[in-house]
């Protein structure tokens, strides 16, 4: 076995490379849920733009999006899975190796 | 026996040095970015803290008038105001579109306390310390302190 360890960049999860879900997923860590607009004014994205990241997290199992209605008008919500979480925090993990902190 | 050009080791040391400091500068940056989103977040959750304190405050009115105005009519206009206050904290609360982190837990640990303490209040006032101004005050801070810890849970980290 080797006892060389590897380099913390590997334990990066892929899917999070892209500064956008980045932002999206840490937006989402930092409450229980968000709704559609709201995430979008903080990541401060299209509609399109959230909508094809967030399938792609949802795909991913990492997000769970519910829709439901406040009145008469439908609201979508966001939420990051506990997968989601667990997969943030070793990316964050990664991130704070690689950065030396 | 193979041979390395002049200079090859160099150039790749330094390649690899390149790499290595692009890798923390951009981690850093990432890092940065991820904590800046996650802030802006938490201060849009912030509504919960405000409802909080509200009602904080509240209990610095209520227990003492609960504790002191006896009667129908005291029953009446505290019931009143109390179900007034709790419906359009539950409006404003319904409006909101980001929902804080452990919400559900934290709200239902903040209720139950307040619950408790409120009812032991009361039932103390109906009882034995009848018209009490030291049970007054003290069911007063003693029932704000749940909602109070809950906001500075909130906004604290």
């Amino acid at each position: 076995m080797s006892a060389v360890s590897r380099h913390p960049r590997h334990e990066l999860v892929p899917l999070l490379s892209s500064p956008v879900r980045l932002s999206i997923v840490a937006a989402l860590a930092a409450v229980d849920r968000a709704e559609f607009g709201a995430v979008r004014d903080l990541v401060d994205i299209s509609d399109s733009v959230l909508s094809k990241q967030a399938a792609t997290l949802e795909g991913a199992g990492w997000v769970a999006v519910s829709k439901g209605r406040v009145g008469r008008r439908p609201r979508t919500w966001l939420a990051l899975t506990d997968e989601g979480r667990s997969v943030y925090r070793r990316h964050l993990a990664a991130l704070r190796a690689i950065a030396g902190l | 026996m193979a041979t390395v050009e002049p200079g090859t080791l160099t150039r790749l040391a330094g390649r690899q040095k390149g790499a290595r400091m692009y890798d923390r500068d951009d981690s850093m940056a990432r890092l940065r970015d991820a904590e800046r989103y996650a802030t802006a977040a938490r201060h849009r959750s912030g509504w919960y803290a405000v409802c909080l304190w509200v009602f904080t405050g509240w209990q610095l009115l209520l227990v003492p008038t609960v504790v002191l105005w006896r009667g129908p009519i005291a029953a009446t206009v505290v019931g009143v105001l109390n179900a007034t206050l709790v419906m359009a904290i539950s409006w404003y609360a319904g409006k909101q579109s980001v929902v804080p982190l452990h919400f559900t837990r934290r709200h239902l640990a903040v209720v139950g306390a307040w619950a408790a303490l409120y009812v032991g209040t009361v039932l103390l006032s109906a009882t034995v310390l009848a018209g009490s101004v030291p049970l007054a005050v003290l069911g007063a801070l003693a029932c704000a302190l749940p909602p109070a810890a809950g906001a500075l849970r909130g906004t604290v980290r």
